[in-house]
């Protein structure tokens, strides 16, 4: 299912809703996403309604993280399965957003930007 | 009727225009001359075709069909023979078809009897190695199709993917993440990475310029 991004924004923070998944077809609609970084302090990417997420996926989230760091923008991710989390640890993008379940936390956490 | 073809094999059907099709010195062309020719031919129908034309005197006496059919070598066949089969499939090689691929190699594995979690790393390894076999090793030609076998020896599910291509195979450096944030790394390259990390055992195999890769995944944890 191709992927469709829905995006708010509160508190300087850029709310992403990622539904469908995210392979090749991704490419566009995170570009468009990634234009909308600019002036945010922080990007919340919400996994909750992600079906799949191909190793081409994760090369978008790498090319995503990239240009939110351009940005100043920093990057978290709420809504992922056991699975997927254990698919950020063993490719370390647990390391480069941060990774959690509560959304509250992922704001505050993103909110300060990426210093 | 019921007729078994080998694996590599053809089955033949040609209507009687050509086996009755009537030389010069008045023999019929006949079945065994069909079967002669379209021995190692690459266009076995147009070969026979054109050997008849060649054969016949006179003008054509009556309609000329034929049908070549060519059983394609089966991945299990190539492969190593594990436990029995659960699943065999083919798909085109063209973008979009690993989540497929993923999907039901999750259903056989679980309905085999395997935990969800080592399910869905199973299908993530099957979605990475298929599309690895479509883009690097059949150059995304849909004429080139994946082949997929999923076996189960009772304790574990043994997946066989294997490309029908000329490709050199995914050949990269071992991602990392600092490097690829930096730039100094591509963003791509995660796929072999992610099954060699997702299942339990992995083997490469090339028989007869067809590259097999072979997934093990154990049902339970153990």
């Amino acid at each position: 299912m191709s992927l469709t991004v829905n995006t708010e924004v509160a508190q300087n923070v850029l709310m992403a809703h990622l539904d469908g998944d995210l392979d090749r077809a991704a490419d566009e609609p995170l570009a468009e996403l990634e234009t909308q970084f600019d002036g945010t302090s922080g990007v919340v990417l919400d996994f909750s309604d992600t079906g799949f997420i191909a190793s081409s996926g994760l090369a978008l989230l790498v090319r995503l993280v990239r240009s939110a760091s351009a940005a100043g923008a920093a990057v978290a991710a709420i809504g992922l399965d056991d699975h997927y989390r254990h698919v950020f640890e063993i490719t370390r993008l647990d390391s480069v957003m941060v990774v959690t379940e509560d959304k509250e936390a992922a704001v505050a956490a993103v909110s300060g930007g990426n210093q | 009727v019921e007729i078994s073809v080998p694996n590599g094999g053809l089955l033949v059907i040609a209507s009687d225009g050509v086996a009755e099709a009537h030389g010069a010195d008045g023999s019929m062309y006949g079945f065994q001359r069909v079967a002669d020719v379209v021995q190692g031919a690459k266009d076995p129908a147009g070969a026979v075709v054109d050997d008849v034309d060649d054969f016949a005197v006179g003008a054509q006496e009556d309609d000329i069909t034929i049908v070549v059919l060519r059983r394609r070598i089966s991945a299990k066949d190539s492969a190593s023979s594990f436990g029995s089969t659960l699943l065999e499939f083919q798909l085109p090689s063209v973008d979009g078809i690993e989540r497929d691929a993923m999907d039901r190699v999750m259903d056989a594995a679980t309905g085999a009897g395997m935990e969800l979690s080592r399910a869905k790393k199973l299908g993530t390894a099957v979605a990475e190695a298929v599309m690895n076999a479509a883009e690097h090793g059949n150059g995304f030609d849909p004429e080139r199709p994946v082949d997929v076998v999923v076996s189960d020896d009772g304790s574990v599910v043994e997946v066989n993917v294997t490309d029908n291509g000329p490709g050199a195979g995914e050949n990269i450096d071992t991602p990392d993440i600092d490097a690829k944030i930096a730039g100094d790394q591509g963003p791509r390259g995660w796929g072999r990475f992610l099954i060699e990390k997702l299942v339990d055992e992995l083997e490469d195999q090339v028989v007869d310029g067809r590259h097999t890769l072979t997934m093990r995944m154990r049902k339970e944890d153990s």
